[in-house]
């Protein structure tokens, strides 16, 4: 007995071994493969889609990604998570209206989190700026640690001049994060406007230090020495943006 | 009345197995086994809120490899048991070594579904194999009843699987990375209805057979009833309300790791309890002592961090070395555990303080 019973054990761990080896014998799926099998079998799981979509946006298929996550928020209007994805990934696209839309869907929901907030508010930033300053100060209210949200809410009030309490988001942002070079820069820029260049100076260095190829820096250093008390006219940078870019 | 029923004498059972109803005692068995599920609960709870999930995935994890070490103590260092087992105990890692290292070194999937579903099983099992225990202690061994609680254990465990769309998700995945073909949403409702409807049916036979036995003064282990209760719930719990499928798996875990602890411990303290004057280092371990416990689940717990650690630390082929060495701590875990605690063995019996004649027909054989 107790030898029927050992072969059965080693018989039910190699009969399925035997049968998965020799599955593996064919053409390898790939990832989006597995993923897409998972999503035929199980096309209720919210989990199941989101690692479709990541799936899909690894492999640089952005549009098909929106397309399953929209169609998966059709069906399933009360998914947060989804609503919360589309927002990203139309936020990624620059496509505002449907990324707000998104949010909205969210709010809908009763379910917006810090991250959502601050996703919306860079949509808004630039067209509603007063708008997406409530949404940074709420998402600060949920969630008092957040880098973006101290870091772009900071952008907001140097462009409409409130030097004090730019000065101390930036500050709590190098809290959260140190040495971060786009809140340095922006540091630099707010101090050169609030009237005082040295402290600009020395902010521009710090970012050269971290970060000595910082082309953005050296041309507000090399005009301020050219014009030293004069506008800077050098543009924000929100932090993750590229070096490039530049925020009004 | 079965046959079974008239074969036995219940009134010829000594006192002391009618009142030996606890693995430890009254007050631990209940913080230990019975209760175990409701502290987690809140446990799991209150780290939800306080954002501190984080922990118990980290214990679990760690308590995943962790208590393989107390059954290895046992396989390996009880010498009549390793004079018992030897050519499984020798030739068992070997094999599953080979295996292992062939999966992990050519890249090739399908192991890890095996383990899964091994795990599901055993995790059932050693709810099962502890039910029996205790209904032994009670003096409640009719075949009848051991047949329905591992019907009961495996059927709810199956459906919660079935169910849980996590879960079931991982074991999916695992399917279809190895090219098998894609099961239609159809098959897999039509599987978790027939699942519902074997555990409904079961669960149903378990409840007549449990009254049955309670009106003919037969009554069935009250502490195995709710070690049975708790721990289905708790797995329930830990794979459906619960969405994460990483947290679920670790707050389970760790109801089978402390679960699994205990019942060591208890077994292997009453082994040395037997033993006038052991001074063997496991002697030693298992002491009725807080230092001799410290040290027993410190040594545990290195156990898994050593592993655990390293998987941390390393990568390539020392990565995949120590993965190695992981699912061979597992597989053999698995192994193990389905012989080395046999109620049919005369000194698992005396250990565990049950009576010769009652275990006679008990079909359990251990908890793997």
């Amino acid at each position: 007995m107790a030898r029927v019973r050992t072969f059965a054990v080693w018989l039910w761990l190699v009969l399925p071994l035997a049968i998965l080896l020799g599955a593996q014998l064919g053409d390898q799926p790939s990832d989006i493969e597995v993923q897409q099998s998972l999503r035929t079998s199980l096309p209720e799981s919210e989990q199941v889609l989101l690692a479709y979509v990541d799936a899909l946006r690894s492999a640089g298929r952005t549009s098909d990604a929106l397309e399953s996550a929209k169609e998966f928020s059709i069906s399933h209007p009360e998914s947060e998570r989804v609503h919360r994805a589309l927002l990203l990934m139309y936020g990624e696209r620059g496509q505002r209206d449907e990324a707000l839309q998104a949010f909205d869907q969210l709010g809908r929901l009763e379910s917006v989190v810090a991250s959502d907030l601050v996703g919306a508010a860079v949509l808004l930033q630039t067209e509603d700026a007063g708008l997406a300053e409530t949404y940074y100060q709420r998402a600060l209210e949920l969630e008092p640690d957040n880098f973006e949200a101290h870091a772009n809410l900071a952008i907001i009030l140097i462009e409409t001049g409130r030097w004090g309490a730019a000065r101390e988001h930036l500050a709590q942002a190098l809290d959260i994060s140190p040495g971060s070079v786009p809140v340095l820069l922006n540091l630099g820029i707010l101090e050169r406007r609030a009237g005082r260049p040295r402290v600009a100076v020395e902010q521009f260095k710090n970012v050269l230090r971290l970060e000595p190829s910082n082309r953005l820096a050296r041309k507000i250093l090399a005009e301020m020495r050219e014009r030293v008390g004069t506008e800077d006219g050098g543009a924000l940078r929100r932090p993750g943006s590229s070096p490039e870019s530049t925020i009004r | 009345m079965s046959a079974v029923h008239e074969q036995f004498d219940f009134s010829a059972l000594p006192d002391a197995s009618r009142r030996a109803w606890w693995l430890i005692g009254a007050r631990w068995d209940f913080v230990l086994f019975l209760g175990s599920p409701l502290i987690l609960l809140l446990a799991a709870e209150l780290a939800t809120r306080h954002g501190a999930e984080m922990v118990i995935v980290v214990a679990g994890t760690v308590g995943a490899v962790a208590h393989h070490f107390p059954g290895f103590l046992r396989a390996y260092g009880d010498r009549e048991l390793f004079l018992r087992q030897w050519p499984r105990l020798v030739f068992a890692p070997l094999a599953f070594a080979i295996l292992c290292s062939t999966f992990v070194f050519g890249n090739l999937d399908g192991l890890s579904f095996i383990v899964l579903m091994w795990g599901v099983w055993h995790a059932s099992a050693q709810v099962y194999g502890m039910g029996r225990v205790y209904d032994a202690k009670a003096g409640h061994l009719l075949p009848r009843t051991a047949l329905l609680d591992k019907m009961v254990c495996a059927s709810w465990f199956a459906l919660v699987l079935l169910l849980s769309p996590g879960r079931l998700s991982v074991a999916l995945k695992e399917l279809y990375k190895c090219g098998l073909p894609t099961a239609s949403p159809d098959l897999i409702f039509a599987l978790q209805l027939c699942s519902i409807v074997v555990t409904s049916a079961v669960t149903g036979a378990w409840i007549l057979h449990a009254v049955e036995s309670y009106e003919s003064q037969r009554p069935q282990s009250i502490t195995k009833v709710a070690l049975l209760a708790g721990s289905i719930a708790f797995w329930w719990y830990a794979n459906i309300p619960i969405q994460n499928v990483i947290i679920g798996v670790a707050l389970f875990e760790l109801l089978h790791d402390i679960h699994y602890l205990a019942f060591v411990w208890t077994f292997k303290h009453s082994e040395q309890e037997g033993v006038k004057g052991d001074t063997s280092p496991l002697g030693g371990i298992f002491r009725k002592t807080f230092g001799s416990v410290v040290f027993y689940i410190g040594l545990t717990v290195a156990y898994g961090v050593f592993f655990r650690g390293n998987e941390a630390i390393l990568n390539g082929p020392a990565l995949q070395l120590l993965a190695v060495a992981v699912l061979v701590s597992t597989l053999m875990h698995f192994y193990t555990d389905s012989f080395i605690w046999n109620l049919r063995e005369k000194s698992t019996r005396q250990t565990l303080g049950v009576d010769d004649y009652v275990v006679a027909t008990s079909p359990s054989r251990g908890l793997g």
